[in-house]
């Protein structure tokens, strides 16, 4: 507890808070265009229409913003050298997870308002899959904590940054062309295109009546848990290689 | 009674690219003493403290802190009695340097009066609200040591301090060491490359070169070594020479025989006496005597000659 709350000072005038509202205010705003927008005589659901949205607008900007907090939390010890000073006060390792802490914290506050608002404003339009609300929560948790792992380990071996955070706006772009591409396995093999993977919906538009046809599928668990283990051996991994730098007897 | 060693380290090995960086040293600092660590520039002196405080790995010997085997599981408890600085100042810049103490405070569960405490110590306390990449470099030192100094520890480790300081700051930073045995109990492990300033400040040094250790005990043992020589300028000095080595010795006994130096003859040191009678007789003799001069040997000439012989 400590630790994180080491973290979360050293975190002060960072302006990350900002980032992740900004972002969300942009999400919000986003939503609730969509909604005043919609024809609910053009589609047979406006929940499943507003999450699949969601996760689409979610594939480009949560990537740049998990880069972007992993960059702030690296780059702070790197640029005040300030390693040295406090593997002597805590374990390299306590420094590592208090990092990987903050960010999950991150992660799935960012998820869980997401999907408040989510509930907020499909609250008008009862859908046809009352648990999408925890299935849009657990997806953007699971997505986001990947792709800070990923993230926090490719900053804390940069000495500049802009490498990170240009790997994470392509990558983004990557992640947005895997929804365009359902046969391409290429959404299964990186991060970035779970969000397609773990979007239990499916859509078809016919053109002649201009309707379109949302259709719940069973969420994919086992996607869930290749994410998740994803996760897990990025954070473990990425402590042991902190560790090593970091120095110890 | 002989003083504990608070810094124990037997055959302390570390080498990067298999060329030694500290090599084989058997460090012995007395508690409550200030220990200088001297040494040229690459000698050894910041991988040495960074093996002392675990920020590198060794790779033979042991190192013995308050008596306790330095090993991974032991470190962070034996070193919370520690305050260091290594190489350049570490900080936040987004902090004020007073929410950059904070930071240890919290890490080393200490009261926040500490802060306000050891700010003053480092006559920063007026500068606390201000962001730390606003500081100057001797700023960003005087946090640093601030910083060492939180929770006043057993065992200060200083990597070069007075670096980035002004004259007068590096004066009050000598002033504040040299007192914190006495004020604080402390003992402190200081690292430079500049004789003088371990002379105002150390009572016990260590001399490395080239990772190994060629003197170790107190500054009164190295200054000890000293040595004092009487530099006659004549007229004639091959004369005096030859006059010396075929035994027809002009005055008193002279042992060993003179040297010629690029200043004159060196004579060993004589009393005011025998010098007086040198000195005589070589007049009488007819050789001119321009110059007689007492040199002593200071520090730094044996420190150089010390680092010289080890092979730098």
């Amino acid at each position: 507890m400590i630790y994180l709350q080491v973290e979360l000072k050293k975190l002060k005038r960072r302006h990350t808070a900002a980032a992740f509202l900004l972002t969300l205010a942009f999400l919000a705003a986003y939503t609730f265009w969509c909604l005043t927008d919609v024809n609910p005589g053009q589609l047979n659901d406006v929940t499943a229409m507003v999450e699949m949205n969601l996760l689409i607008i979610n594939t480009v900007f949560s990537p740049v913003l998990m880069a972007f907090l992993a960059s702030r939390l690296a780059d702070m010890e790197l640029a005040g050298n300030t390693l040295k000073w406090l593997c002597i006060l805590q374990p390299p390792a306590s420094i590592y997870w208090g990092k990987a802490a903050v960010g999950l914290m991150a992660a799935w506050l960012f998820a869980g308002v997401q999907s408040v608002l989510f509930f907020a404003a499909c609250a008008p339009f009862p859908g046809l899959n009352p648990g999408c609300f925890l299935q849009l929560f657990v997806t953007l948790a699971a997505v986001c904590s990947a792709l800070f792992a990923l993230q926090l380990n490719l900053s804390l071996r940069s000495s500049s940054q802009l490498a990170p955070l240009f790997l994470a706006i392509g990558a983004a772009f990557a992640g947005l062309f895997s929804w365009f591409l359902p046969v391409f396995p290429l959404r299964y093999l990186i991060p970035w295109g779970y969000f397609s993977v773990l979007c239990n919906l499916s859509m078809t538009y016919t053109e002649s009546t201009r309707y379109t046809l949302y259709e719940w599928k069973n969420y994919p668990l086992f996607w869930l848990g290749v994410i998740l283990l994803f996760s897990v051996i990025t954070f473990r991994r990425g402590c042991r290689r902190f560790q090593a730098s970091a120095g110890q007897i | 009674m002989e003083t504990a060693n608070i810094i124990e380290t037997t055959a302390l090995t570390k080498s990067y690219h298999g060329i030694p960086a500290v090599n084989g040293i058997s460090l012995q600092v007395p508690e409550g003493s200030v220990y200088g660590f001297l040494g040229p520039n690459g000698a050894g002196k910041s991988t040495a403290m960074k093996l002392l405080l675990g920020l590198a790995q060794k790779d033979s010997g042991s190192i013995r802190l308050f008596g306790e085997e330095l090993t991974p599981s032991s470190r962070i408890s034996i070193l919370k009695q520690t305050g260091s600085l290594i190489e350049s100042p570490s900080y936040y810049g987004n902090l004020t340097g007073y929410e950059n103490l904070q930071i240890t405070c919290i890490l080393k569960s200490l009261p926040e009066t500490e802060i306000l405490r050891v700010l003053k110590l480092v006559r920063m306390d007026g500068q606390k609200n201000k962001k730390a990449s606003h500081y100057s470099l001797g700023m960003k030192q005087r946090l640093a040591i601030a910083n060492a100094l939180l929770g006043s520890p057993r065992l200060l480790l200083l990597d070069e301090p007075t670096n980035g300081l002004d004259p007068a700051g590096i004066h009050e930073m000598r002033e504040l060491i040299r007192n914190l045995p006495k004020t604080a109990g402390m003992t402190v492990l200081i690292s430079s490359h500049l004789l003088s300033e371990m002379e105002q400040m150390a009572d016990h040094v260590g001399i490395l070169s080239r990772g190994s250790l060629v003197f170790q005990g107190p500054l009164s043992a190295l200054q000890a070594k000293a040595g004092r020589r009487l530099i006659i300028r004549t007229g004639d000095d091959r004369r005096v020479l030859e006059l010396f080595s075929g035994g027809k010795n002009p005055g008193p006994a002279v042992s060993p025989p003179p040297s010629l130096t690029e200043k004159g003859l060196a004579f060993p040191p004589l009393p005011d006496r025998e010098t007086g009678q040198l000195i005589a007789r070589l007049v009488n003799m007819g050789i001119p005597v321009y110059r007689i001069q007492e040199e002593v040997q200071n520090l730094e000439t044996i420190y150089l000659n010390m680092v010289k012989e080890a092979g730098l």
